[in-house]
């Protein structure tokens, strides 16, 4: 009999234990719970004060934020692409679009030779080079793969506005039906900085360019893929080694970092400078008005 | 026979420490609902705000007016006392009629940008206290979703 006492204790203890161990669980989910939710509302403050940053560098203002009455602050970082050449030196290759991997085939891409922030009309000179190289191409895309570009510089003589054209192709002689395209022969290029491996390589306004310098009042260059079958790379370099021959930011990235408590959160966002639509070159050429 | 009468020493300390445990679980475990309740409240107030957000960003920015108006969102009924206020700009100090706005406040547009300042405030009561979850950002012409 004494010994069955004993067993009512133990039985209540375990049933104590058992009974203390989900209390004690409910008040850590709970506790757990509340923390999370601090650490949330926290986050979507840091959150809303990086998108501040953001917005207030596009409509011109400075890097940084702070709304101190709601304890929360953003720093925002701006890098210009490619980065401006401050001094004698190549600047690194293009690519274009930025941070986009490849034209598809008769996608056009767009780089301004002319600020692109100016206002002026027509816009400011930026790039004043007598030559341009242009880089296009996949290397390590199948053999029977091999672009054809086409160019479209667009430049200002000084009273009007007027383009020059070059059709460059590595493939003309064997292509079906002939296209009359400048026959270029291509060796591939590699740039270390990128290590994007580029079919060919052709310097307009260059020695072997029977079309001579380019001209001065430099505004765009617009590029065409043609003939490709998969997105293949198009970049572009200031040959020239001098310090007015750097090509304009074409986009810029903003990373913003919001702070609000101990959370910080981080917003990137890259702008492309403005781009004229496809139809562009068609409006160009047209022999009248292109109404919509 | 005269052992069998009375408690040993263990047995007592072992009832002392069982209503102890049992007295502080019960004291706890309201307060601790409590603090899910209140944690679930925040949350959705944070998800009510952030919307507010979301939603201006989708309109033009020249049609976002200026000044404070209240949320609606269906959501706030689920807020004990829930309601909140989208203030879009800020009050200026400087001109005698309260009335007057300006898009942001000049120590942060210290440039003079076209942006404005947007601040969404969401209160409720939790256990008879007031609480609120405020969220502040700027939206500028040309700017995200723009």
């Amino acid at each position: 009999m004494k010994n069955e006492h004993g067993q009512v204790i133990l039985i209540l203890i375990l049933v104590m234990t058992v009974a203390l161990a989900i209390g004690i669980s409910v008040i850590q989910r709970s506790l757990s719970d509340i923390s999370t939710a601090t650490r949330v509302e926290q986050s979507s403050r840091a959150f809303s004060a990086a998108e501040a940053g953001i917005e207030k560098v596009l409509s011109g203002g400075g890097l940084t934020v702070s709304f101190e009455d709601n304890s929360s602050n953003a720093t925002v970082t701006q890098n210009l692409q490619p980065a401006v050449n401050t001094g004698f030196g190549f600047q690194d290759p293009l690519e274009c679009p930025p941070g986009k991997s490849g034209l598809a085939k008769e996608e056009v891409a767009q780089v301004w030779l002319a600020d692109p922030n100016s206002a002026a009309n027509p816009p400011a000179e930026y790039y004043k080079g007598t030559n341009l190289s242009v880089f296009w191409g996949d290397s390590s895309a199948s053999s029977d793969d091999k672009a054809a570009l086409e160019l479209t510089l667009i430049y200002h003589d000084g009273t009007e506005y007027k383009s020059r054209k070059w059709f460059l192709d590595q493939q003309a002689a064997v292509r079906n039906p002939a296209n009359n395209f400048s026959k270029v022969n291509c060796t591939p290029v590699t740039f270390a900085s990128s290590g994007i491996k580029y079919q060919c390589k052709y310097v307009i306004g260059g020695s072997g360019d029977p079309d001579g310098f380019l001209p001065t009042g430099l505004m765009l260059l617009r590029a065409r893929l043609l003939y490709n079958k998969t997105s293949q790379p198009f970049a572009v370099r200031a040959e020239t080694n001098c310090q007015d021959c750097s090509i304009p930011p074409q986009a810029q990235e903003l990373v913003s970092e919001g702070f609000s408590g101990q959370s910080k959160r981080t917003i990137q966002v890259c702008q492309i400078s403005k781009v004229v639509p496809f139809y562009f070159d068609y409006a160009v050429f047209s022999a009248g008005d292109i109404n919509k | 026979m005269s052992k069998e009468r009375g408690f040993s020493l263990i047995e007592s300390l072992l009832v002392v420490v069982i209503i102890g445990c049992v007295v502080l679980l019960l004291a706890n475990i309201p307060n601790a609902l409590m603090l899910v309740s209140k944690s679930r409240h925040m949350s959705l107030a944070k998800e009510i705000a952030a919307k507010q957000i979301e939603d201006k960003r989708t309109i033009n920015y020249p049609d976002i007016g200026l000044g404070s108006s209240p949320i609606s969102d269906a959501r706030l009924d689920l807020l004990p006392q829930g309601s909140g206020t989208v203030i879009i700009g800020v009050e200026n100090e400087d001109t005698p009629d309260p009335d007057d706005w300006i898009p942001c406040a000049i120590d942060i547009c210290t440039n003079g940008e076209a942006a404005k300042q947007v601040t969404v405030t969401v209160n409720w009561v939790d256990n008879n206290k007031p609480q609120t979850v405020i969220l502040k950002t700027m939206i500028a012409e040309g700017g995200i979703n723009q």
